[in-house]
């Protein structure tokens, strides 16, 4: 949605019950009083004032939406697991009840994720999508590189498994699904594979390219990734170093993303 | 007055209001740490905050380690004023950890570290009934003044007064010293005047950051169909 002068203006003006859907861009941050009209049943990130009679706002966000329902979508917030999401794990502590350790096995092994690398960041900015697996096809890496985007935010970034790869691995078994039909052996092996340096640095750059959009918040895509990937294939970055300085970073999401204003 | 991003961190923010200079960073709400884990609430979150300083924050390089008297104290402070404006029965059973730097001191820490973690507890998107917002209110003759340095704090009567812009209701009043009660109320309207503009400060700073993250969350959308293209 193209947001005009009038949405990003700092006027603010009362949600009108009569007319829907207009405003769900509006922003407001916490203790701005979101309606005053009585109708409107109040969701997630609001809360009734002293009096009564205002729905306030308890976060920074959108204001959103649906029918009758009003709620304020706060802009970065902590994960919010819902049914279905593909996520990341990652062991920080293993509670030792038997029970409970055997059933985890069941579903999960440790060190299902191999041939690559964990990285971070904030959850808001994976959205649900009908695939969160993406194989950035060769030229990114001699067999292409492997990401998986959990929707808590993090992120598994590994060697490619398209048809340049020299073992036929179950592709898709990594992040939590049972593991009918995959072969578990080299789905939950722990062992690494040998991989040469380009793919190590194409890992890597992927890695330092997706830590820079989210620097900025921007929201992750495959085609983003890819379209960002070729940006540095394109300007002879391949052989030095992945991060990269501040002047190339201004070019890329001047470029790429079309952001002109990157001074914070 | 600057949200600084920290990588691993839910939340941070710098505010600097003269020349005090103060980081706040927050982390969660999360599952408690091992070392607080005690300190669990069943139904609703709990506060802890940590304050240090930096070495060289004062001049003359006296050194105030972590656990200072004066900084527990504003820790202290700190927990009691934001414990009834945040919503902490939303989170059951997690911690909220406030992570407070002293990186510069001339005075009015306390009231920097408040406003420091108000914007810090909102960029990490906890939820909160309103601002709060806190300033230090001196007294000459009979004169108030606001926004203490420190050398004007250590040598005249001052008032530390934290409140909710939007009802005007007061979270804290610590008074170090004494004062005729006469003099009270002046101090204390002026103080809530006072933070009533720093409120329209912050919430403008507020608008401004969330409107870019709003813009830029849409940008990354509408951009992805014309670069393939």
């Amino acid at each position: 949605m193209d947001m005009d002068a009038n949405e990003q203006s700092y006027n603010y003006a009362e949600l009108d019950p009569e007319e829907s859907g207009s405003l769900e861009r509006q922003i407001t941050t916490p203790g701005e009083v979101v309606t005053s009209a009585k109708e409107f049943m109040r969701g997630h990130g609001t809360l009734l004032d002293a009096s009564g009679e205002n729905v306030v706002a308890t976060v920074a966000g959108t204001v959103e939406r649906v029918n009758k329902l009003v709620s304020v979508k706060s802009v970065k917030s902590r994960y919010n697991p819902e049914k279905g999401d593909l996520v990341v794990g990652r062991i920080t502590e293993r509670r030792k009840v038997e029970s409970d350790a055997l059933k985890m096995r069941e579903f999960l092994a440790e060190g299902d994720l191999r041939n690559g690398q964990l990285t971070i960041v904030p959850a808001s900015l994976i959205r649900r999508l009908k695939t969160h697996f993406y194989t950035l096809p060769p030229p990114c890496g001699p067999q292409g590189v492997d990401v998986i985007l959990g929707v808590n935010g993090y992120i598994w970034v590994c060697l490619g498994s398209g048809p340049g790869s020299d073992k036929e691995r179950a592709t898709q078994g990594g992040g939590g699904g049972t593991s009918d039909g995959f072969d578990n052996e080299l789905v939950y092996s722990d062992k690494n594979d040998i991989i040469p340096p380009p793919s190590r640095q194409a890992i890597s750059r992927v890695c330092a390219l997706i830590q820079t959009f989210a620097r900025y918040s921007i929201p992750l895509t495959e085609t983003l990734l890819m379209s960002a990937y070729e940006w540095c294939r394109h300007n002879g970055l391949e052989e030095t170093g992945v991060v990269l300085s501040r002047a190339l970073e201004k070019q890329l999401l001047e470029e790429i993303v079309g952001i002109v204003d990157t001074d914070e | 007055m600057t949200f600084t991003p920290q990588a691993n961190a839910d939340g941070s923010a710098t505010m600097q209001q003269g020349l005090s200079t103060v980081s706040a960073t927050v982390f969660g709400p999360r599952e408690p740490r091992a070392q607080s884990r005690g300190m669990l609430l069943h139904d609703r979150a709990f506060l802890s905050v940590e304050v240090g300083e930096a070495a060289w924050a004062q001049q003359g390089g006296s050194k105030r380690s972590r656990g200072d008297k004066r900084l527990t104290e504003v820790a202290a402070a700190i927990r009691d004023t934001f414990e009834p404006v945040v919503m902490l029965q939303l989170y059951p059973r997690t911690e909220i950890s406030v992570y407070i730097q002293v990186l510069g001191s001339d005075g009015g820490i306390l009231s920097t570290a408040i406003n420091a973690t108000t914007l810090a507890l909102i960029d990490a998107g906890v939820a909160m009934a309103d601002y709060i917002t806190s300033l230090s209110i001196g007294l000459h003759l009979t004169q108030p003044l606001l926004d203490l340095s420190g050398p004007e704090e250590s040598d005249i009567p001052h008032l530390v007064v934290a409140c909710l812009p939007a009802t005007g209701k007061i979270t804290l009043a610590t008074l170090e010293t004494r004062i005729h009660v006469d003099r009270f109320e002046d101090m204390l309207d002026v103080g809530v005047e006072g933070c009533r503009v720093l409120h329209a400060e912050m919430q403008a700073e507020v608008r401004q950051r969330t409107t870019t993250i709003v813009e830029r969350m849409q940008m990354g959308q509408g951009t992805t169909a014309a670069v393939t293209a």
